[in-house]
């Protein structure tokens, strides 16, 4: 089993202004590109749709990942993590709460939020994680990439 | 004038192989915003523990003249890591030395956990 791969953001902004013959651009630019050999690794996706109440994605049963020969595995220490969510219009944003180490309290939690599809991407601390949908006034579809290193 | 975009782009492959089987799984995600209007900002420098509040409230765009931001999206690395933070108190996403990018309305902080670290952080909003 290994799981290798990569993420890449690309980030670029050119900002410009032009009076009479005189011009300016200002361009900000943030690029990476983190490829993932760990032949240790587990990816595993978690989708569906989701209601309004608050969403237990229940990862913390370790029985929900299979690899790719159809056994379960664990993700011991999630290290990267990305989340979609689409609710329809650009105010229906929902926030993914990532809970290090499956505890619901007291522990370290990674907040996302995303809307329409646009994904939200984060590092984790290399912990087993408890991914848990906040409360949202409307119903739609998620998508929650985790990558183990092992 | 504006002109932009903020792209992500994974993929990653899941391989199993046995004496004479093999198996294979395969996910992608892609997604790519193109922004003509708004405003956009960058902000960069040193932090510590201490949760150090960003000025990308007041930024001069390409003309020189001072603008006001409302943030809808970000993108932010920091070296070896550090941590965003709304004006709650919350913690946000998380750079381990890689890009992240997140979707939060709210003025954003920046903290680490321990030690230092540089940070690069682009705003875009309206």
């Amino acid at each position: 089993m290994s799981a290798t791969g990569v993420v890449a953001v690309d980030v670029s902004f050119s900002d410009s202004t032009s009076v009479d013959e005189a011009s300016s651009v200002k361009t900000v630019t943030l690029r990476n590109a983190y490829e993932y050999t760990a032949t240790t690794g587990r990816v595993a996706v978690l989708s569906g749709t989701a209601g309004t109440a608050v969403t237990s994605l229940g990862l913390q049963q370790n029985t929900q990942y299979r690899d790719a020969s159809g056994s379960t595995v664990t993700l011991n220490a999630v290290s990267r993590i990305v989340y979609t969510w689409d609710g329809g219009g650009e105010t229906a944003v929902r926030t993914l709460n990532v809970y290090e180490d499956q505890i619901l309290s007291g522990q370290e939690v990674t907040r996302l939020r995303s809307y329409q599809g646009l994904p939200a991407v984060s590092n984790g601390n290399s912990f087993l994680v408890l991914p848990v949908l906040a409360a949202c006034p409307v119903t739609g579809s998620y998508q929650i990439i985790l990558y183990s290193s092992q | 004038m504006i002109h932009g975009s903020i792209s992500v782009d994974i993929s990653f492959t899941d391989s199993t192989a046995g004496e004479v089987t093999a198996a294979l799984k395969r996910l992608n995600l892609r997604e790519g915003s193109e922004y003509t209007t708004g405003k956009v900002a960058i902000e960069s420098g040193t932090v510590g523990t201490t949760v150090q509040f960003l000025a990308y409230g007041d930024y001069r765009d390409s003309g020189g003249n001072l603008q006001n931001l409302s943030p809808l999206r970000f993108a932010f690395r920091a070296t070896p890591g550090a941590r965003i933070v709304n004006d709650f108190g919350h913690e946000l996403s998380e750079s381990r030395d890689n890009i992240c990018v997140d979707n939060w309305r709210d003025q954003v902080a920046i903290k680490t956990t321990a030690g230092t670290a540089i940070y690069t952080l682009i705003v875009y909003g309206t």
